[in-house]
């Protein structure tokens, strides 16, 4: 059987999951069976990604992993769904947020495509890199 | 008191770090982002960029905090083949890789006449960073049709052999073809240091594709010697280089070059040589796992050649008429001119100057096959003064070369056989050169004259070269009129053959004379 491309297997995953009724479990044991099967086990998390942004694309819904040096306010979270919605075209957004210290203070916010880095760590590195 | 030259390095460096500064992302957005998934061999393999372009640059971030450049090559669905620009060692999987939205550029200009470059245009002579205005495109498009005038503007090489039978055009592309050490690079060095010599204003662009640098270094220190250094830009890659910058060096020389054609200039490339050019591309196209194809070159190799040497051009009138010649060298094996790159090769030139190993030692040197060598354009490209006296030279070649196996039976000949044997050898003695020393118009004129009129006809084969210098010695000395004159490119007036001829005779007859004695 010819070989299915990711992305190709990952639209077709996503069209799956966004059907009404969908059994999301049952789906998602399906695509490891076929990972599996494919020899494609180590391409499970590029594929997530790759789901990701069909479901974005087709839905609308935009999941975002924000890591930030100090916990969101609410003020903070809602002007941040607002810049990414305004910037993605996104109908909705959800955030799932992780606090670490190391960005000093800034934060990163990661899209299934894009990356959003505003961090303290970030603009440091970049000066210390001139030297 | 502050000594300047610190006062300056501090404010120098100053300035450096605010512009460095001020080219961070300050206003940093959403930006599109990937992630390299494995790496090796000079190529990393990027997930995500899914808007990346073709040649497009993209950053990855090094191991050690700062930015490795790469350009994307294979735009598969899953994931980006990009090539490193620099150690490969520095790039780790699940290093982060952005966009930046350009192509690759190298900075053009004069400032980076007289440097020694890399392929990024980066200085590696120890002079100091370059600072130019502009930068140009390493991969462009070459000039349309109506763009183009037709190549009539001599360039000379300063080598009689090629400027009277195989004359090269200002915007020409004239390929050197021939096996190792045959003399192909000695014929590009004396075309640059022709320019110096005769003042013709041409900037040298010499690319070292995969040349040893102590072979680089002694080039450089031959054109300084020479004084054409000065007006040179030397692109150099050494075979330790990564392949990508090996592939890259044509290009980039090419739009340095450009920006002179562009700005009515004229410039003169040398890619030396465009056999390793292709090799560097095979094995950067055999990484990026794209099909191999014949002798595993990949199925663009043609076009890889095509690309390059399109942009050199003769502009209209009305873009500035400059112009951009290029020289590809191409190294066969065994005088295999009929193998896959060499035949790609010649197809797209505008002529060869084949090189033969065996004339090489045989001591013709330069080794011109004047049988294979062919310039498409033509006397549209010689001066009318050269022109005026190779009429006859090519023929009288060729006519010598088909009677040269009889030379052993000279007794059994009759007289006119004899007389174009003995006219051949010579004309094929004239047309001897040694390394590093062009000849201007008038001495090439004159020289030829004397040979094709007969001039020279008694003078002993082996004192043809002395009697040579002597003539153009006396020219340049006693006839000085006759000299300037012949140097503008004008047809030579009767009266001026008259007196070259008188001349001429006179140094032939002080040799057949010494001939006499001796025997």
């Amino acid at each position: 059987m010819a070989k299915v491309s990711r992305q190709a297997l990952a639209r077709v995953v996503a069209e799956r999951l966004s059907a009404e009724n969908s059994d999301d479990s049952a789906i998602m044991r399906e695509v490891a069976a076929y990972l599996l099967d494919h020899n494609m086990a180590d391409n499970a998390d590029t594929l997530i990604n790759d789901i990701a942004v069909e479901l974005f694309k087709q839905t609308g819904r935009l999941v975002v992993e924000v890591t930030t040096a100090r916990a969101l306010t609410d003020e903070a979270r809602t002007n941040l769904i607002k810049y990414l919605q305004d910037k993605t075209g996104a109908t909705s957004v959800e955030l799932h947020e992780t606090v670490d210290e190391s960005l000093i203070g800034g934060l990163i916010a990661k899209t299934p495509s894009a990356e959003l880095d505003v961090s303290v760590r970030n603009t440091l590195r970049q000066l210390t890199a001139l030297a | 008191m502050a000594n300047t030259t610190d006062h300056l390095s501090v404010h120098e460096l100053s300035k450096e770090l605010q512009e460095a500064i001020a080219g961070l992302r300050t206003e940093q957005g959403l930006e599109e982002a990937g992630v390299v998934t494995r790496v090796g061999d000079g190529v990393a393999w990027v997930y995500g960029l899914r808007s990346a372009g073709y040649n497009e640059v993209i950053e990855i971030e090094a191991t050690d905090g700062g930015q490795i450049t790469a350009f994307a090559l294979n735009l598969l669905e899953d994931e980006i083949g990009a090539v490193v620009l620099g150690d490969d060692s520095r790039v780790s999987a699940g290093a982060r890789v952005r966009l930046t939205g350009r192509l690759l550029d190298v900075p053009v200009g004069p400032e980076m006449v007289g440097r020694v470059v890399d392929p990024l245009g980066n200085p590696i002579d120890g002079k100091g960073p370059i600072r130019t205005k502009q930068r140009g495109l390493i991969e462009r498009g070459a000039p349309g049709v109506m763009e183009r005038k037709s190549v009539h503007e001599p360039l000379m090489t300063g080598l009689v052999a090629i400027d009277t039978m195989i004359p090269i055009g200002r915007g020409q592309r004239e390929l050197i073809i021939g096996d190792r050490q045959t003399g192909k690079t000695a014929i590009a060095i004396d075309t640059m240091i022709n320019q110096g010599r005769q003042k013709t204003g041409v900037i040298n662009i010499y690319v070292a594709i995969g040349q040893k640098f102590s072979k680089i270094a002694a080039l450089q220190e031959r054109l300084k010697r020479e004084g054409v250094m000065d007006q040179t830009i030397i692109v150099a890659t050494s075979p330790s280089d990564p392949a990508a910058l090996l592939y890259l060096a044509p290009y980039a020389g090419a739009a340095m070059g450009e920006y002179f054609r562009d700005n009515k200039g004229h410039a003169l490339i040398i890619y030396d040589d465009l056999s390793k050019h292709a090799v560097a591309y095979r094995q950067m196209s055999l990484l990026l796992r794209r099909p191999p194809g014949r002798e595993a070159y990949p199925g663009d190799v043609f076009y890889l050649h095509s690309r390059l040497l399109e942009r050199s051009a003769k502009l209209s009138d009305e873009l500035g008429a400059g112009s951009l010649t290029a020289l590809p060298i191409i190294e066969t094996q065994a005088g295999d001119i009929s193998a896959y790159i060499p035949t790609n090769v010649i197809s797209i030139t505008d002529g060869q100057i084949f090189l033969e190993t065996n004339l090489f030692y045989q001591g013709i040197r330069p080794a011109i096959s004047v049988g294979l060598s062919v310039s498409r354009v033509g006397s549209a490209a010689q001066t009318k003064a050269v022109k005026s006296v190779s009429g006859s030279l090519r023929l009288d070649l060729a006519q010598f070369r088909e009677l040269a196996s009889f030379a052993q039976f000279s007794s059994d000949l009759d007289e006119e056989t004899k007389q174009r044997i003995d006219r051949g050898q010579r004309l094929t003695e004239l047309l001897k050169q040694k390394q590093y020393q062009p000849l201007s118009i008038a001495e090439q004129t004159v020289s030829v004259m004397a040979a094709t009129e007969g001039a020279f006809d008694k003078v002993p084969v082996a004192k043809i070269k002395d009697a040579q210098a002597e003539l153009i010695s006396i020219i340049d000395r006693d006839h000085k009129k006759i000299a300037d004159t012949l140097n503008t490119g004008d047809k030579p007036t009767d009266e001026i053959k008259d007196q070259v001829m008188k001349v001429a005779k006179k140094v032939a007859d002080g040799f057949a004379a010494v001939s006499k004695v001796k025997a």
